[in-house]
């Protein structure tokens, strides 16, 4: 049932990101295009040339770099309204009436979210490629990646693509706990009979602010403590490793509580309109 | 075994009683109305069937399950607000509910749709509000379900099609299967039900059948409610 | 033929007396196949048990009668129609008595009246054939 569900909601969530992942990708070679024209001599000889250069190659490239941010934010944007709109609102109805669990109507819209937050990353590192690329470039990358390898290789203990699956994973995880933020005050809000959306707000708020404040605390008399403690004796490739581990799972502990309060009111505390 | 059955049924909202210890049954073959004025816990209750809301107390089995997924697997919902994904074309929507319900009945649903000359292709956004609505009805009464729930299907009609709408109920009868509509437009549906429940103020006040309330009383339903419900 | 129902008595005993008129009128012939519970349901606009059980009766009067599988007939016995055309007719003219005894009618004044009566119908159906 998750993947029909899935299915659903790939179908109602690619109609506006594959739209934006393609315009990313056509301002980027937009951008590239005035570029090439702007090393025109004749262009750049002509009265108002330059004007003309800088004004296309400013456009331009404000717009791809609103495009990239755009694709992310709209990942973000989606994720949100459709989890109201289409758990909270009237179409409420139908999906919490499907033979389906709670968890998989949740899950559902966090693989959804997850995997346009990753596409947005993919498509923005796409668009930047094609906006720079040419073969010397590629070889250059090519020896850069390599470079960029061994380094790891040799800082990490051989532990380079450790390090990167660390922060693949915390940029998963880092997008569950993003939606998740905004699932868990909206669950909440939308349990009160009016208001909802005033509720919902507050409670992103309060959320937020006990975070900050258990962060705090957490801060002030743990973080010390392990530092003295460990990092004595740990090899800094060790002590990175910790580090990332020690951040996805902590954020992963807050997320697993902003999924369980979004769960628990979706299902004791449903009252849709 | 009763399709629908609830043992002191309460649910509160606040300082409202929506509910308040609500006791019933509904047998399987019988197209049966809820009827009361509005508030008095017709929706609660067709809700709380639906697992979309939780009881405060007492107790409600769906073909003897607590509502849930196994519930929802037996039960065709037709809510009172249109619920559907606007976006969606006819043919997507029934994509959607072959997908998640394995008694869906394409045929069925893709005649109604061609009687009303309904175009699969077009989005729900594109049509009229009654037209919506009518492709919601389809889509439920479509489902070979143990219990069709429908909250209030004629309310805010025209007649057309409200006879449409009670029309498709009759066609759509199974003798496996329970009908439950709610409504406060008594003389319109009364026809077509085998029994009456009267609720009032989230309580049962008697369940009988038409013909019994008829044969004793020498009224029709809607005669005996207007004198029930006197302001 | 329109169905129609009056609020003060059982939809089914209405069902029953207007499908025997059916019958009597000739709308229905002798060994006419009615058709299934579900769509003279929905002609009627009644419920499908409503229906069912009003057929039930039917066929216990021996007015229609179900084979297995072919479906529910109109009897072929002309004699048992004849008899429910006159068992209609009575009834017809005692609910008809009653009332004009509640106007305080007479035998013989109601017998001249229905004399009249049918005279001039018959006049009138001369003048506009």
């Amino acid at each position: 049932m998750l993947r029909k569900l899935l299915k659903q909601e790939f179908r109602a969530t690619a109609r506006v990101m594959l739209p934006l992942y393609l315009v990313t990708f056509v301002l980027a070679l937009a951008v590239r295009l005035v570029l090439l024209l702007s090393q025109n001599q004749v262009l750049l000889d002509s009265v108002g040339g330059r004007t003309l250069r800088a004004i296309l190659l400013g456009v331009s490239v404000t717009a791809f770099v609103v495009a990239t941010i755009a694709t992310f934010l709209a990942a973000l944007i989606q994720a949100v309204l459709r989890f109201r709109s289409n758990l909270l609102g009237d179409e409420g109805y139908v999906m919490f009436t499907l033979p389906v669990s709670t968890h998989q109507l949740v899950w559902a819209k966090l693989i959804t979210s997850v995997v346009w937050f990753l596409g947005a990353a993919v498509i923005d590192v796409l668009a930047l490629l094609a906006l720079v690329v040419n073969l010397g470039m590629f070889q250059e990358f090519g020896r850069f990646v390599i470079e960029v390898k061994e380094q790891l290789t040799a800082y990490l203990v051989g532990n380079g693509i450790a390090f990167l699956v660390e922060l693949a994973l915390l940029f998963v995880v880092g997008c569950l706990v993003l939606c998740l933020n905004f699932y868990a005050p909206l669950a909440i809000g939308h349990s009160f009979a009016r208001h909802k959306l005033l509720w919902s707000v507050v409670f992103f708020f309060a959320i937020q602010i006990v975070i900050q404040i258990i962060g705090g605390v957490f801060g002030l008399i743990a973080l010390p403590h392990l530092w003295s403690v460990n990092f004595n004796f740990m090899t800094a490739a060790a002590a990175a490793h910790a580090m990332m581990w020690s951040s996805i799972l902590v954020t992963a502990i807050y997320g697993a509580i902003l999924y369980g309060v979004t769960l628990y009111m979706l299902r004791k505390r449903l009252n849709l309109e | 075994m009763s399709i629908l059955e609830t043992k002191g049924l309460v649910k509160r909202f606040g300082p409202t009683v929506a509910l308040d210890g609500m006791t019933l049954a509904v047998e399987p073959g019988r197209i049966v109305g809820l009827l009361g004025p509005n508030g008095s816990g017709k929706t609660t209750l067709i809700k709380l069937a639906n697992g979309l809301l939780v009881p405060d107390a007492g107790e409600i089995w769906v073909d003897g399950h607590q509502p849930g997924r196994e519930s929802h697997a037996v039960v065709s919902y037709l809510p009172e607000r249109n619920s559907l994904p606007l976006w969606m074309t006819v043919d997507q929507l029934q994509d959607f509910y072959a997908d998640f319900f394995a008694d869906f009945q394409r045929k069925r649903s893709e005649e109604m749709l061609d009687k009303l000359e309904i175009q699969p292709k077009q989005k729900l956004r594109q049509m009229s509000k009654g037209t919506r609505e009518k492709v919601q009805l389809i889509l439920t009464m479509s489902r070979q379900a143990k219990l069709y729930l429908l909250d209030e299907p004629i309310g805010g009609v025209d007649p057309a099609a409200r006879d449409y709408i009670l029309d498709t109920i009759i066609r759509n009868y199974d003798p496996e299967a329970a009908v439950i509509l709610s409504t406060h437009l008594i003389a319109d549906v009364e026809r077509i039900l085998d029994e009456v429940i009267f609720v009032n103020q989230g309580q049962v006040l008697f369940q009988s059948t038409v013909d019994a309330i008829r044969e004793e009383k020498g009224k029709s339903v809607d005669a005996l409610f207007r004198e029930v419900y006197k302001c | 033929m329109p169905w129609e129902f009056r609020e003060d008595a059982p939809i089914y005993t209405q069902l029953i007396a207007q499908i025997q008129q059916r019958i009597v009128g000739g709308l229905l012939g002798p060994g006419a196949r009615l058709p299934s519970v579900r769509d003279l349901a929905a002609e009627a606009g009644v419920n499908p048990n409503t229906m069912q059980r009003a057929l039930t009766e039917l066929e216990r009067e021996g007015i229609v009668h179900s084979q297995r599988t072919a479906g529910r007939f109109v009897t072929e016995d002309a004699e048992r129609i004849r008899r429910l055309r006159e068992e209609l007719a009575r009834q017809q003219v005692k609910d008809f008595l009653e009332g004009m005894c509640q106007l305080g009618f007479r035998r013989a004044e109601i017998l001249a009246l229905i004399t009249q009566e049918a005279d001039e119908n018959a006049e009138g159906e001369e003048k506009t054939p």
